[in-house]
């Protein structure tokens, strides 16, 4: 089963960050395999006994190559480059900044929070404040998610809707407008999807967070997605790229010993390239001949897996043509689904002969629902939604059945957000057929692994 | 690189109706790049056409040249539309008359619609940004073209309808003239604002008749 195949890596790890917690974790790894400690300004504690190289003042000007083989640009100039496998951020902690108006002298007010983007310890913090704030004011909160997983959250979230706070938990960012009055007065407009439509609030003061000068940013050059939210989702600090770590955490509220299993947990992740050598499985490959260098794969990989190649072995126009680095592909197939020149072909062909599937999924979705499906429409599982390309689609509706394509939820999808992708295809499939007078049969469906064969069951029938 | 949409699918269901044997021909060269008329987006319209078209009594078959607007490219064509009744092109109008000159007498038809000249901004998104006037002033316009991205090519702009930093047409639609101030001032150029641009030579254009270019160390064609 399977494609494998060896590889030479460098096992060397930077650690990029000069709080004590990125010391801790060069000082974990440098036992395992060879490890750089940077950052752009030397610690303001004494160092002592650190057994690897440390670079104190330069900054992180460029990356180039894929996990395994990293070249960092340090600058400002002269360049320096330094070669590395894999890459560890740890940004300085720090909270936002939320200035609470004073407790004893603001009364009679109509307060708007608006608490998004937030980490757990600045959560509890804005609890506990608005929580008092409602005894003499009228409190209203705009959340995306109602966090209670701290101590004593529970309580402080019930407390607070004793005291009258109303909370929003929307999606829709919120629009703040001031309006010219004295005193002022300002507007917020947000999307209630309890309501299911815009509300119109008006409070005396809008109170939300500003970020915190002091937390360190992650890198441009490294090309994350700037949402650190959405970096720090996959414990222990995995982000979409392989090879480069976030140290989670942003607000710093661990305890040293959650510290502790998170450095541990860093640590071995890492420690599968340190013997220099790792056997990885091939997903997917570039036919050269056939690749017009059209970077669509380039463009959209969700792990920034691809690069150009420029060798005479490419027997293309171009004597050049994208590339799947296999160490840095994750298997997701949206390079497959994607590319207009169906130059890319998966190398594992078991999970694509399946003829007469009419339910396409995603094999993260769908769970074990795969194997216990009772049929009678047979199942065909892809990597990902993304992968369910336009083609495969077609190949099913020519069973003549209702084509079912089934995706992860939102913030479930493992390879960033293709099960948008994947809807809207089915939506723009859906449009053709109808133009060409033929029924609208592809329907998109949303699973979680936790879910059952009823689940899906009745989904289905719910799309008939 | 030149931009092209797919044709309403019932307009081109309607051209390849009474064709039994239909070959659709993609080309590997700007439509790939977006994803309109490449090898996969062939696929896709022969397996739609396929659904439409009662099978099995009508065969829809693919092919993808490297490029359909070179003879090179498409000389394998000929051979290649033995078995066929039509051929439904969907490369740019450049390939589909190339195509259509090769196989003079054989029917080709259009399945794309070309549209303009243009990139992609961010993956998905194509935008015009030149209509071949033959005559470039984008070294007057700090590198952004009005007579393609103003949307009445205005040389001497900008006009009233530029609110906000926006075209009149659209609030979707940047007003070049605005993009060409923003450049000029961040160049320290602004003067060249104050420069009145003269009624330019159309003829180079669309207005001087079809156009054509002979290099003559390339071209075989005897002189004396």
């Amino acid at each position: 089963m399977g494609i494998y195949n060896d590889y030479q890596v460098n096992p060397a790890v930077l650690v990029w960050g000069n709080h004590t917690r990125a010391r801790r974790l060069a000082q974990a790894i440098s036992q395992q395999q060879p490890v750089i400690w940077a950052a752009p300004e030397k610690p303001d504690y004494p160092i002592t006994e650190f057994p690897g190289r440390t670079i104190w003042g330069r900054d992180l000007a460029y990356l180039r190559g894929q996990v395994g083989r990293f070249t960092i640009g340090l600058g400002p100039t002269p360049m320096e480059e330094l070669e590395v496998g894999q890459i560890i951020l740890v940004p300085f902690p720090a909270r936002p900044i939320l200035d609470y108006p004073d407790e004893t002298s603001t009364t009679g007010k109509n307060l708007v929070f608006i608490l998004s983007e937030l980490g757990r310890g600045t959560y509890a913090e804005a609890l506990s404040q608005l929580s008092a704030l409602a005894v003499t004011n009228r409190v209203t909160v705009i959340t995306d998610d109602v966090q209670v997983n701290f101590f004593e959250g529970e309580a402080l979230y019930t407390e607070a809707r004793l005291r009258g706070v109303v909370f929003i938990r929307t999606d829709h960012p919120p629009v703040v407008t001031l309006k010219n009055s004295t005193p002022p007065v300002y507007e917020v407009q947000v999307f209630d999807p309890a309501l299911g439509q815009e509300v119109l609030l008006t409070g005396d003061a809008v109170i939300s967070p500003i970020p915190s000068s002091e937390a360190g940013g992650l890198p441009d050059c490294l090309n994350l997605s700037t949402t650190t939210d959405e970096l720090l989702t996959h414990y222990p600090g995995l982000t979409h790229r392989e090879g480069i770590l976030v140290f989670p955490d942003r607000e710093g509220v661990m305890t040293q010993k959650e510290e502790q299993l998170v450095i541990r947990a860093m640590a071995s992740q890492v420690a599968r390239l340190a013997t220099g050598r790792i056997r990885t499985e091939l997903y997917y490959q570039v036919e050269a001949e056939r690749c017009a260098l059209c970077l669509t794969c380039y463009r959209l990989c969700p792990h920034q897996a691809i690069e150009m190649v420029k060798d005479d072995t490419c027997k293309n126009l171009y004597r050049e043509a994208c590339h799947i680095d296999p160490l840095a592909c994750r298997g997701c197939g949206l390079c497959y689904a994607e590319c207009p020149a169906r130059a890319i072909t998966p190398l594992d062909q078991t999970e694509r002969t399946s003829p007469g599937s009419v339910i396409l999924a995603c094999k993260n979705a769908v769970g074990a629902v795969a194997a216990q499906w009772p049929g009678p429409e047979k199942i065909r599982l892809f990597p990902c939604a993304g992968a369910i390309g336009l083609n495969d689609m077609l190949e099913a509706v020519k069973t003549g059945s209702d084509v079912y394509v089934i995706a992860c939820f939102q913030a479930q999808c493992q390879h960033q957000h293709q099960n948008q992708r994947a809807a809207a295809r089915c939506r723009l499939l859906n449009r053709w057929l109808a133009r060409m007078g033929l029924p609208e049969k592809i329907k998109f469906i949303k699973l979680s692994a936790a879910d059952r064969v009823e689940t899906l069951a009745a989904r289905m029938r719910d799309k008939k | 690189m030149i931009i092209g949409e797919l044709k309403p699918l019932n307009e081109i269901a309607a051209k390849v109706q009474g064709y039994k044997r239909i070959l659709v021909a993609g080309c590997g060269g700007c439509v790939t790049v977006c994803q309109t008329g490449g090898a996969a987006q062939a696929e896709t319209l022969a397996r739609l056409l396929a659904l439409t078209l009662d099978e099995p009594k009508t065969t829809v078959e693919w092919i993808s040249p490297t490029r359909q607007c070179e003879w090179e490219f498409i000389e394998p064509l000929r051979e290649q539309v033995q078995n066929f009744d039509v051929v439904l092109s969907i490369a740019c109008g450049v390939g589909v008359q190339a195509v259509a000159e090769l196989l003079a007498g054989f029917p080709v038809l259009p399945g794309l619609n070309t549209t303009f000249m243009g990139m992609p901004v961010q993956p998905g998104q194509f935008e015009e940004r030149c209509q071949a006037c033959g005559d470039c002033i984008l070294d007057l316009t700090a590198g952004i073209c009005p007579v393609a991205r103003c949307s009445k090519s205005l040389l001497n702009g900008p006009c009233g309808g530029s609110q906000n930093g926006k075209c009149e047409i659209s609030p979707d639609t940047p007003c070049a003239w605005q993009l060409i101030y923003e450049r000029l001032e961040l160049m320290g150029k602004l003067e060249n604002l104050e420069k009145l641009v003269l009624p330019r030579d159309w003829s180079r254009s669309r207005d001087g008749g079809p156009r054509r270019m002979v290099r003559e160390d390339l071209s075989l064609d005897d002189e004396e």
